[in-house]
């Protein structure tokens, strides 16, 4: 790796660019023609501002829209503030430890499971009913009550709000430990302020800029989710996101073009309220300049209203779990009862069965759109090495823009690009489809940890071995083993609890774990549901544990034996 | 032999120079020293000879290590060895496995036997297995000097190795190193900011 064989690594900026980009840009191209009307391969020639106007004379678009932004706000806005809030309680505190621990397999469940595990557990014929029944309720029958899926998309907001608080807690952890956090905290409480006052006034000003990107991203994905909405969002009106993607599935193809025209209104409506972050985001420091400043001393308030917040989100997502794990082993299990009637085993047996396809495309999809991020994403950081850094930066910048985009925004008219190109329902295109979701994540989780590594160790190993590509896997990689497993397993969840990529560009023939669940949440068989969505959780739980297992040691144990590579 | 002709280095697309161009010979065995205030280019002058110069800098002049062109070669074929102010042990590694690694492909029965016999002139024997993390400063440096030789450089680049050391572990380690080169009896290069360190009677450059 010396300057003179450096050069060729700019391959892989240009690739991974043209990886997320052109599925991006031509995805959006062609949910733009359609909306104008022109979608040849269907048959629409005709250019015409008709899609736009039936979108906005459609009875339900409104209101959809209202939904969408509404429940995306409230739930990222929430999530960020109690993440603050518990953060400026807990954090380094002796409930840290215990707390990360507990918060950490949340990251690694997909929000639909969650989604599904708080239907079966709030649902009118859900546990929390079932053992209020009939003692408290007199209920001998579910009410017709609507505790999920209300029409104000409240259990939507409850469980985004649910898996994001545990994403923002930690991205905002990892920028809290590049603040120098202890001197902070020391001069503060030295002047009389008590610790969680230091924290807002001193510490989360600078930390709402380190975690502008992930809040971005939460607020866009809330704002388009379509498996999370479908499972436990309003009906009637959908969120606009769920309309849409309706729309797009309609029997009736002319659909498409009102569609087409629908996605992009998402795209506006989020870029306005990402906007609207921004200059929030921006602004904040000087509005609250005046009460950062105002000198006020608080005693130090109760650190339990805090622990109350971890807790309630701990339980539900817990009990959530729980709740799945006895579905998949009921066999008879009326309301009200607390408990099944009888139990069985069978639905794990036939899980071989009704499980297996979906489960070993799941896994195919995460491992091989995983693997082919990691390169790319490795590629593209080795090769800043040996360029300019500032403007490697800037481009690598560009890797995040599909966390910003609705995926239902762009996803139809990749389906069309790819239609043309003969790759839509084939391996290549899903996996292509997965990477554009999958490679800003692992970038995300390896970059910082990839630059940290000091270059010297590689000068002094190739000034050793004279093999600048031996050194590079043995001493390079091995070094980086833990963060780059981190990555692998961060990818690979992201891959797991792909929806829309799998269903747009797999034409149907693609079957995962997530696409099933989802399916089978609405009505379907809940113990089938059950084995389903604890096998889409499981996955990447499993990866994550071998991640957290991984030391470089671990990973050159049998060393005498790499040295015997050496020819 | 190392000989430098004419060296100079600059940043890429600027013409001005780091340091006056540099002319000198280091004879196999001999330390010699360049100085300077810290920032005038001393560790770029070493990248440049160790082959691991940025690209923002432009490398002109000669540098010419028994017979062989360096400055046109990559790093992997230089047979330079640099010792930096930091040991950079592998940390994943133990010291044999660190050792191990600058060796060429020898037998297993060869390289236990030239490890055994390197620790045992650095007063390490019995140390092959010993953690990375569990050796002391001046182990640690020792080891570090001891896998720079084993590759068999052509050459020992000297990076302020003992600036990080305290005071009366500097002088004893300072004397194994010097030691070893002239065994070795390959021509050295140190740069420094402390005369201390700049061996008696040792030509010194000044960079300006």
């Amino acid at each position: 790796m010396t300057r003179i064989d450096g050069r060729w690594l700019g391959v892989f900026p240009a690739l991974t660019l043209l990886v997320m980009l052109v599925p991006l840009l031509s995805g959006l191209w062609y949910t733009l023609l359609p909306s104008f009307g022109y979608l040849p391969s269907l048959g629409f020639e005709q250019w015409s501002l008709q899609a736009w106007q039936a979108l906005f004379a459609h009875p339900l678009t409104l209101q959809a829209s209202g939904l969408s932004v509404l429940s995306g706000v409230l739930s990222s806005g929430l999530a960020l503030i109690s993440a603050l809030y518990v953060l400026s309680h807990c954090y380094h505190r002796a409930s840290w430890r215990w707390l990360q621990r507990a918060f950490a397999p949340m990251l690694a469940v997909p929000h639909v499971a969650l989604a599904i595990g708080l239907v079966f557990l709030l649902a009118p014929s859900g546990w929390v009913l079932r053992s209020l029944s009939p003692w408290l309720t007199g209920f001998s029958y579910p009410p017709l009550w609507q505790s999920v899926q209300d029409p104000y998309g409240l259990s939507l907001v409850l469980a985004l709000w649910l898996k994001e608080l545990p994403f923002l807690l930690f991205m905002l952890a990892v920028a809290a430990g590049q603040l120098p956090l202890n001197a902070s905290l020391a001069v503060g409480q030295s002047l009389g302020y008590s610790r969680a006052q230091v924290w807002w006034r001193v510490i989360i000003p600078q930390l709402l800029p380190r975690v502008r990107l992930p809040m971005l991203a939460v607020l866009a994905f809330a704002c388009s989710v379509v498996d999370v909405a479908q499972v436990i969002g309003p009906t009637k009106p959908p969120t606009l996101a769920v309309l849409v993607w309706q729309w797009f599935s309609h029997s009736d193809v002319s659909f498409r073009l009102m569609g087409a025209a629908g996605a992009l209104w998402l795209l506006a409506l989020i870029g306005s309220v990402l906007l609207v972050y921004l200059w929030l985001e921006r602004h904040y420091l000087r509005w609250s300049l005046d009460w950062q400043l105002n000198g006020r001393r608080h005693r130090p308030r109760s650190d339990k209203p805090a622990g109350l917040l971890v807790a309630a989100a701990m339980l539900l997502a817990g009990l959530a779990m729980v709740v799945m794990l006895i579905w998949s082993f009921a066999w008879r299990w009326r309301f009200p009862d607390m408990l099944p009637q009888t139990w069985q085993l069978g639905t794990w047996q036939q899980a071989a069965e009704f499980a297996y396809s979906p489960f070993s495309q799941s896994l195919l999809l995460a491992l091989s759109s995983v693997l082919l991020s990691l390169l790319l994403c490795i590629g593209c950081l080795e090769y800043e090495l040996h360029s300019d850094r500032a403007r490697a930066l800037r481009w690598s910048k560009l890797f995040y823009l599909p966390l910003l985009v609705p995926q239902v925004a762009f996803l139809f008219g990749l389906q069309v690009q790819l239609l043309k190109w003969q790759l839509d329902g084939r391996w290549l295109g899903v996996i292509w489809a997965h990477t554009v979701f999958v490679l800003p994540y692992v970038f995300l989780s390896l970059a910082d940890n990839y630059r940290g590594f000091d270059q010297r160790y590689m000068q002094a190993a190739v000034s050793l071995n004279h093999r600048p590509l031996l050194s590079f896997v043995q001493i390079k990689l091995a070094m980086l083993a833990k963060p780059i497993a981190v990555a692998i397993a961060v990818g690979f969840s992201v891959s797991i609890a792909q929806y829309l990529p799998t269903l747009f560009i797999g034409a149907g023939r693609f079957s995962t774990l997530t696409t099933e669940a989802v399916a089978l949440a609405s009505g379907g068989d809940r113990r089938i549901t059950a084995v389903m969505v604890i096998l889409q959780s499981l996955l990447p739980l499993l990866v994550f544990s071998l991640a957290q297992l991984t030391t470089p040691k671990r990973v050159f144990k049998p060393f005498s034996w790499t040295f015997h590579v050496r020819t | 032999m190392l000989e430098l002709n004419q060296l100079s280095i600059r940043f890429s697309g600027d013409a001005r120079h780091l340091f006056s161009p540099l002319s000198f010979e280091v004879a196999p065995g001999e330390v010699a020293a360049v100085m300077g205030p810290s920032g005038c280019g001393k560790s770029t002058l070493l990248a440049a000879i160790a082959g691991t110069l940025s690209r923002c800098f432009t490398a002109s002049g000669e540098i010419v290590l028994n017979q062989r062109q360096l400055l046109k070669l990559p790093q992997a074929r230089r047979r330079v060895g640099i010792l930096f102010q930091d040991d950079l042990l592998f940390p994943h590694f133990n010291v044999e496995q660190n050792l191990r690694f600058a060796l060429g492909d020898v037998s297993r029965d060869e390289a236990e036997r030239r490890i055994a016999q390197v620790l045992e002139q650095a007063e390490l024997s019995g140390y092959q297995q010993r953690d990375i993390g569990h050796l002391s400063g001046g182990q640690r440096a020792r080891v570090s000097v001891l896998r720079s030789l084993l590759a068999e450089p052509e050459l020992l680049l000297l990076d302020e190795p003992f600036s990080k050391l305290d005071k009366a572990l500097r002088a004893q380690f300072r004397e194994f190193v010097f030691a070893q080169i002239k065994a070795m009896n390959i021509p050295a290069l140190l740069v420094t900011h402390d005369h201390d360190d700049v061996p008696h009677a040792a030509q010194v450059h000044a960079l300006q």
